[in-house]
């Protein structure tokens, strides 16, 4: 459902997280609902993808 | 400037002539006209989404769309229908910026309704985040209601007093009818003001409108056109010329946004065939290669950068997008 994504280095990019399901580009900041959703997600014990 | 004439040739102006002379500021509602539909016209779905700009569904099973049937001077409403059994809810979160001030103050909300079908009753609820802007959990602070809503359009106003401190971390301004059978109503006309008196709509003009709610939702397609439409208008490109076409790495567009967002923004990219998550690679006198790769990166609520990793031979990269900044 969620999956990490590279930097242009091919570097994790810590900053980005993507939704698979509907292809989200959701920034990791506390106030954007969509990274509140992804905590919740993490809170549940599932864990993303790694990037490719 | 009609009203300033007529202002200036009284000998009084009274406290009422002052409030009522347009600011643009007085309503802490954005799009409260139902005017700005940057999402699309008509959604269905369970749980919460957004239809008219900044307008938040918060019920069960539901379906919202635009009308045009309204009260006098205004020229759509929201209609929201509740299944069966389910509850209707719909409403407004304001940003905790603009609600610092609001703390031991009284405020009014006056909005326009008409039931069309089923239930009748009307709860108007605020309510206030867990923490600043962030709504994972809330709390009610205050609920009046009405019970009978009205067949026929009609202005409803509300005074809500001495609100408390933790009003300065956001509110939500929502709308609930009762479970029951199927239920349909219409809203438009919504405004919340400072004070105890709830005063005529204040009608912002469009592009004012337009650009408020542009802090929490923009797109690159045209007014009309929503996201994931097949369409090249409004595409962001980079590159395209006729040579160094490629396989490889294609640099994409440089996205700047027309309105600075509320905070980092959720991107979602589109090629111009309607696929999201995926670009055009183009290239002079070769035409569109849709449905390739794209990348979102250096995400802020100015802008992004995007890459298109590999794909189709071209030498540049077309995107489309929709940036989210809502509470």
């Amino acid at each position: 459902m969620y999956k990490k994504i590279n930097n242009l280095d091919g570097t994790e990019d810590t900053t980005i997280i993507k939704r698979t399901t509907d292809n989200l580009f959701i920034p990791t900041v506390e106030d954007n609902r969509h990274y509140q959703e992804y905590l919740e997600w993490l809170a549940e014990g599932n864990i993303p993808e790694e990037a490719e | 400037m009609t009203r300033a004439v007529d202002l200036a040739k009284r000998a009084v102006i009274t406290t009422e002539d002052l409030t009522n002379i347009p600011s643009g500021a007085k309503n802490l509602i954005i799009n409260g006209d139902m005017s700005i539909w940057q999402r699309g016209t008509s959604f269905s779905a369970t749980g919460t989404d957004y239809t008219a700009d900044r307008w938040q569904t918060q019920g069960q099973v539901w379906t919202g769309t635009r009308s045009t049937d309204v009260p006098d001077d205004f020229q759509y409403s929201l209609d929201i229908t509740s299944g069966s059994g389910s509850y209707g809810s719909f409403g407004q979160k304001i940003e905790a910026v603009n609600c610092k001030h609001l703390v031991g103050k009284t405020v009014t909300l006056s909005f326009y309704s008409k039931a069309v079908s089923g239930e009748t009753n009307c709860y108007v609820l605020l309510k206030v985040p867990s923490a600043e802007d962030n709504w994972t959990s809330s709390s009610n602070i205050s609920t009046q209601s009405i019970s009978d809503i009205g067949s026929t359009w009609t202005k409803h106003s509300f005074t809500f007093t001495n609100l408390p401190s933790s009003v300065a971390t956001g509110l939500l301004v929502m709308i609930f009818h009762g479970i029951g059978q199927t239920t349909q109503r219409r809203y438009t006309g919504f405004q919340l003001e400072v004070g105890d008196t709830a005063t005529p709509f204040e009608h912002r003009p469009y592009d004012m409108e337009l650009a408020r709610c542009k802090r929490y939702y923009e797109k690159s397609y045209p007014i009309g056109t929503f996201a994931g439409s097949t369409v090249v208008a409004g595409r962001r490109q980079m590159g395209g010329s006729n040579v160094s076409a490629t396989t490889s790495f294609l640099s994409g567009p440089i996205i700047t946004f027309e309105v600075e967002k509320r905070t980092t923004p959720t991107i979602v990219l589109y090629d111009s065939a309607g696929n999201s998550g995926k670009c055009v690679r183009y290239q002079l006198g070769l035409g569109d290669s849709q449905n390739e790769n794209i990348t979102a990166l250096d995400i802020g609520s100015t802008g992004l950068y995007t890459y298109s990793a590999s794909g189709a031979s071209r030498s540049g990269v077309g995107v489309h997008f929709t940036a989210d900044a809502e509470l």
